[in-house]
């Protein structure tokens, strides 16, 4: 087992450019890089905060239907959003209707034990109710599921279809790689409305009966297209972490001491890869919220009753006006959004410093 | 090697170059934003809701372009703007034969273009023409039909397409004859819609000359376009404004305040209303966010009419189960349209219980359907072998409904509401869909949806332009119901000159519809208007046509009258604008005669 | 120099023609048309208006009729007489077919200088915030002041734009009436739409060229130069910045077509007549035209600036050889 060197110390250095220092000579080493990574990641408190809440919000989110809060789909038509009530004053009351939208057998399950648990029993509004009645706190929560799960289904798409892409051009070099290259090029310059549009269009299959159930739900179709145009970056990326790797010191030593190909893919190019996209996907994450974000204030998002923060968002864009602010409306989507990007693009970061791997955009 | 002396080098260079592109960026951003040449605010600046896509009359197809183009252009009839009567416009007089087949028209001696010829009938000729041609693709074309040989000019082949053959005649100058093939009762109604205005075939026609292939692109544009209403155009922006200014040559010139109107495009309502609060423009009419209405209503400057449009959802009655009837009247009645008015719209939009909006349509009364009753809505819903909740499991389910819209705020809120609606009351689950516009319309046209949202707004008062789209074969009809009984009765109605009996038929034809319910009318809409209360001569009408020529500034002393005599008790709302007033001269020399000096000015020799 | 640029130029030709052929394809595959509305044409008045355009032409006739360069209709171009040449490759864009009598070169004509000037000073300002952040953050890394300003710089990343715009409004146009709401003339109304646009690429960029500065920072010549004895302001601004710039010039390449063919949510907010919004709203309105056109403006900005970027890349980086890169 090889121990790590510890460099000696100049009296100008501070400590994070000692770090630094360190991380360029652990690059020199990429035997571990796991272990590593994982005992960098715990070095800051930020990262490790920004890991806290990230766990706590897709527990909180997977665990939203098990929850006491109203239903986010429980319409009583009132005429006029209502605004924040502290927990203090109105810490809930016992008209729980447990309506939903179509959920899967776990979430009815988990809802079924929560009526045991809890009665009609719910929290009072706390974050203040819509201009339909839904309490906003219980939409945010909901919300997130949406979001999240967008993020990451479309996410995975992008890495998927992206990183096999990148690999692929890298690896092999040549005249695939221009090629596949070239296909990019032209990708990135195609305007993404075009692809969104088209992409909708083609999964939105007609139905030929009442009750029939389309092929893939609104929401899948949504992953799908979020992640047709966010896989582009991703395969540049890659191809250049790639390339880079080919080319680097480590592996022209390893391929003179006679290592055959598969070892030095698995020992050196793949962990180094795999770092590199996993911080990237943290790093995907928030844009493809922000995407969906943009699509929702287009009118081509998630649909309701179902609820996402993007579609919340602009829903409550509407409400900031100089005549009446609805600023709960508005407020509590933006300030979950903005927590959880912060969160993430933390995370990415410290997740980049622990897996030494340089900022690097898309070329 | 990195070499430490390269490195020297290239540094400085970057930094200055770097500095300079900054710079260079913003000056030139700063210079290229101070050429969008600061102009005077126009005396009269307003939005209606979107882009104004074509001033052409006859390719031009929505409201927007509509305010704009009756500025710039007059027909032969204009509608007043307080009763929607069709009133002398370019044309002074007419005479109809009494078989009302024939239409003579007499043209004002002082109607001119902007360029100062004047107005002859040989113009609305060569204009109709041109709008009956079917490569122009005018979408009001069809509402010329009526004219002797039209229908053949318009669908026949390329070779049989004789102009002469139209039964519109130039007797001389000023004098237009127009005979119809068929019966139009309310010819004149139609002829106050837009797309009949002249124009000018001198100016065109050179330019078509000048440029064969691109003179299409070019004549719209202020050095081209002669017309020949209150104002000319002196400014296009594309998608930003539209300047107008005062004709001179216009025969009621004197009757015009306003000397300079601009008309902006823009697309979210938020910004328009902060452009409104902070004195940019002075009207503003759009469909306000539900948030915001309940603020609005309070206030002074907030005018809702009743507007001549209804909101439905389209049936699919190809579809099992909605091709039963029983079924289709269930999800009717089980609606609680006040619910929707009230608490999601909150503008005074009405509930509509006939498909003619607000039941009244000048002095046609529609009959109304079958009221809203849960109970019965469920037992409907039970006899055609449905489950409900007081069947205690007798029926089968119902499947899964669908609601289509296009994206929008409101739509989905309303369709949210329906939705919940029919769950507490038929125990039926309704997904929604929503599809961007495009798309939406295709689906739509293609019978792809269970029940699709849908509007429509009528041309004029009558009730036959609400009706006429339930018929077999119009396009827009989009439901796969059809119903040979009430095509006859439409049809009858269309050529029925005595307003009475066309009423009856009318009503037997809307009593067929609402027994049948191709479509679910959910409301008629109201006009939302923001409109600076220092503003006169704005008048709210069912088709939200207030005249432009028209408006002027209140001066102080009579914006306080109009208040005090306002027993609406609404919330002062600020009215930015001219103190003095800006009258036109024709309502100062009222004002001076009614006042004995005190007020207002004679007219002028040049302007009596 | 001058064979990279030829062999670019040849690119740029191939991979224009392709991405013209792609969004060609797209749009033509998505359902509806230009000519659907609420209210439907009568059915002949719908075939007139699609002969007029050529949408009645099988698909691959249409296609080389918006290519271009011979002009295959007899009849000439929405009028009478025939002109030999039109289409994309003769810069003829054609008729917009949402607004009848404008033709789609007058659009982008009017609109695109607006939208490369806004975004021309959100560059500038974008830059400005962001390179001044990284330095500031670089100088001490790991201190107070680095976490405080790449907090600010994460938090331009975190919200979307149109919240961000709301609430610029809300604050600088109502709350402290210091600039106007919205609308385009001025250089006062330039100032939120910049802001507005520039904060997410300020944060990004604060974020590139800061650790760009770093990896710089411990590279050998810089430990060569401090053990000369410079000061670390000295050796940030003369020596370590030009690797800032790397990371940043490659992105701000993709970056800056973006920023300069505007934003569809800036311009709707605050009432500019850019182009990006016919970006967006040619797709949804499907005018075919507008849509081809705002696409090769796009494809040859994207393209123009990828050149520029390897060039200046060339320029920051003397090692770099473009022959290879190329």
């Amino acid at each position: 087992m090889s121990e790590r060197a510890a460099p000696t110390r100049p009296s100008w250095f501070r400590d994070a450019d000692y770090e630094l220092a360190a991380v360029q000579i652990e690059r020199l080493r990429p035997e571990s890089p796991w272990r590593k990574a994982r005992e960098r990641l715990g070095r800051r408190a930020s990262v490790r905060w920004s890991l806290r809440f990230l766990v706590f919000l897709a527990l909180l989110s997977f665990l939203a239907p098990l929850l006491p809060l109203p239903s986010p789909a429980a319409i009583t038509v009132a005429a006029e959003p209502a605004p924040p009530v502290a927990p203090w004053s109105a810490f809930g009351d016992h008209k729980f209707v447990a309506e939903y939208w179509e959920l899967n057998p776990l979430d009815r399950a988990l809802v079924s034990l929560r009526t045991s648990l809890f009665g009609k029993w719910r929290t009072g509004p706390w974050l203040g109710t819509d201009a339909l009645g839904r309490d906003v706190l219980a939409r945010v929560v909901w919300g997130s599921r949406t979001s999240l799960l967008v993020a990451l289904c479309a996410a995975l798409t992008s890495l998927v279809i992206g990183a096999t892409w990148g690999a692929l051009a890298g690896l092999v070099g040549g005249r695939l790689d221009n090629l596949l290259m070239r296909i990019v090029d032209v990708l990135f310059a195609v305007p993404t409305i075009f692809i969104v549009i088209f992409t909708l269009s083609f999964l939105d299959t007609p139905k030929n009966a009442v009750g029939q159930a389309p092929l893939l739900s609104r929401e899948q179709v949504f992953f799908l297209v979020v992640g047709a145009v966010s896989w582009l970056s991703m395969a540049r990326v890659v191809r250049g972490q790639v390339l880079e790797l080919k080319r680097s010191a480590f592996v022209e030593a390893a391929r003179i001491a006679g290592a055959s190909t598969p070892w030095i893919l698995r020992v050196h190019v793949l962990p180094n890869v795999l770092g590199l996209v996993i911080v990237n996907l943290t790093l995907t994450l928030p844009s493809v919220i922000l995407y969906e974000a943009f699509l929702s204030f287009l009118g081509l998002g998630v649909e309701p009753p179902k609820v996402s923060w993007g579609l919340r968002a602009a829903e409550g864009a509407e409400a900031l006006n100089p005549l009446e602010s609805y600023v709960w409306l508005i407020a509590a989507p933006a300030v979950a959004m903005a927590l959880t990007l912060f969160a993430l693009q933390t995370l990415g970061d410290g997740l980049r410093d622990a897996f030494g791997v340089e900022e690097r955009s898309e070329r | 090697m990195p070499r430490p002396m390269m490195a020297h080098a290239p540094a400085v260079w970057i930094r200055r170059t770097l500095a300079a592109l900054l710079v260079a960026l913003v000056v030139g951003a700063v210079l290229a934003s101070a050429l969008g040449t600061r102009r005077e605010r126009a005396d009269f600046v307003f939005t209606g809701g979107g882009e104004v896509r074509s001033l052409d009359p006859h390719a031009a197809t929505g409201i927007p372009e509509g305010r704009v183009i009756r500025a710039l252009f007059e027909g032969l009839v204009v509608r007043d703007p307080q009763t929607l009567a069709p009133t002398p416009g370019c044309a002074e007089s007419w005479e109809i034969s009494p078989d009302g087949r024939t239409y003579t028209f007499r043209l004002r001696a002082d109607a001119r273009w902007s360029n100062g010829e004047p107005v002859t009938a040989a113009d609305f000729v060569w204009s109709w023409t041109r709008l009956l041609e079917p490569r122009t693709g005018a979408e009001y074309a069809a509402q010329l039909w009526c004219v002797e040989g039209a229908r053949e000019f318009a669908t026949g082949a390329d070779s049989a397409r004789d102009p002469t053959r139209l039964g519109l005649r130039a007797l001389d100058e000023r004098t237009l004859e127009v005979r119809l093939a068929e019966v139009q009762p309310r010819l004149l109604d139609v002829l106050c819609f837009y797309a009949f205005v002249p124009l000018h075939r001198a100016s065109i026609e050179a330019l078509q000359k000048r440029h064969p292939t691109r003179w299409s692109t070019l004549w719209t544009r202020p050095e081209h376009l002669v017309s020949n209403g209150a104002y000319y155009l002196a400014e296009r922006r594309i998608h930003e404004r539209i300047r107008l200014a005062k004709s001179p040559h216009y025969w009621d010139a004197d009757g015009v305040a306003m000397r300079t109107v601009d008309v902006l495009a823009l697309e979210s309502w938020s910004s328009a209303l902060n452009l409104y609060l902070s004195g940019e423009i002075d009207w503003v009419d759009g469909a306000i966010p539900a948030n915001l209405v309940g603020q609005l209503t309070q206030r002074e400057d907030f005018r809702a009419t009743p507007y001549l449009g209804v909101y439905f959802y389209r049936v699919n009655t190809t579809r099992p189960p909605l091709d039963d009837v029983r079924v289709r009247q269930a999800l009717s009645r089980a609606l609680q349209r006040a619910e929707i008015t009230n608490k999601v719209l909150k503008a005074g939009q009405m509930p509509s219980h006939s498909f003619t909006a607000w039941s009244r349509v000048g002095s046609y009364t529609a009959p109304a359907m079958a009221p809203a009753d849960a109970v019965a809505a469920a037992s409907l819903l039970a006899a055609a072998g449905f489950a409900t909740p007081a069947s205690k499991g007798v029926g089968k389910p119902f499947p899964k409904l669908e609601l289509h819209f296009n994206s929008s705020e409101t739509h989905r809120a309303i369709a949210e509401v329906v939705a919940h609606q029919w769950k507490r009351t038929l125990g039926l689950d309704a997904k929604l869909r929503n599809q961007e516009w495009k798309a939406f319309l295709s689906a739509q046209s293609s019978l792809d949806y269970d029940l699709s949202r849908s509007s429509w707004i009528a041309d004029y008062a009558d009730p036959g332009n609400f009706l006429e789209i339930w018929t077999s074969d119009s396009p827009n009809n989009r439901t796969g119901w059809k119903n040979a009984r009430y095509d006859e009765l439409i049809a009858r109605a269309r050529g029925t000159l005595n307003e009475v009996q066309r009423n009856a038929l009318s009503r037997e034809a809307e009593q067929i519809l609402l027994s049948e319910l191709p479509c679910i009318p959910i409301y008629s809409y109201v006009s939302q208007n923001l409109v600076n209360p220092r503003l006169g001569g704005f008048d709210d009408n069912a088709l939200n046509e207030p005249s432009l020529a028209r408006l002027y500034w209140r001066d102080g002393a009579e914006l306080e009258a109009a208040r005090k005599a306002d027993t609406r008790g609404k919330k002062r709302a600020p009215a930015p604008g001219p103190n003095q007033g800006l009258r036109s001269p024709r309502v100062d020399a009222l004002l001076y005669e009614a006042s004995g000096g005190a007020q207002g000015r004679p007219l002028n020799e040049d302007e009596r | 120099m001058l064979r990279f640029l030829a062999r670019r130029a040849a690119w740029f030709a191939l991979t224009t023609w392709v991405v013209i052929t792609l969004a060609f394809v797209l749009l033509r595959a998505a359902p509806g048309g230009p000519f659907s509305n609420e209210r439907k044409l009568h059915p002949s008045v719908e075939a007139a208006l699609r002969e007029q355009y050529h949408l009645d032409w099988p698909l691959w006739k249409q296609y080389l009729q918006t290519l271009g360069p011979l002009n295959l209709d007899e009849r000439g171009w929405l009028g009478d007489g025939a002109e030999p040449f039109g289409g994309l490759l003769a810069g003829d864009f054609g008729p917009s077919m949402q607004h009848r009598d404008v033709s789609v070169n007058d659009v982008l004509a009017s609109s695109l200088p607006i939208s490369i000037t806004l975004g021309s000073l959100a560059l500038a300002l974008a830059l400005v915030l962001g390179l001044s952040a990284g330095v500031a953050s670089a100088h001490s890394p790991g201190s107070k002041l680095d976490q405080l300003v790449r907090a600010l710089a994460t938090s331009g990343l975190v919200l979307p734009n149109f919240v961000l715009a709301s609430l610029l409004v809300l604050v600088f146009a109502f709350w402290i009436p210091v600039l106007p709401v919205a609308g385009f003339g001025t250089p006062r109304h330039l100032v939120l739409p910049s802001i507005a646009l520039a904060l997410p690429f300020a944060a990004y960029i604060a974020r590139l060229s800061r650790a760009g500065l770093l990896e710089t920072l411990s590279k050998d010549y810089i430990r060569t130069a401090r053990a000369k004895g410079a000061s670390r302001a000295r050796i940030l601004w003369r020596h370590a910045l030009r690797g800032a710039l790397a990371p940043v010039v490659s992105y701000l390449g993709p970056a800056a077509a973006g920023v300069l063919t505007g934003s569809l949510v800036i311009e709707r907010i605050f009432a500019i007549p850019g182009a990006g919004t016919h970006f967006i709203a040619s797709a949804l309105n499907r005018d075919y035209t507008l849509a081809m056109g705002v696409t090769v403006v796009y494809a040859v900005l994207v393209f123009g600036f990828n050149t520029l970027v390897d060039v200046a890349y060339t320029l920051l980086d003397p090692r770099l050889d473009l022959e290879q890169e190329a």
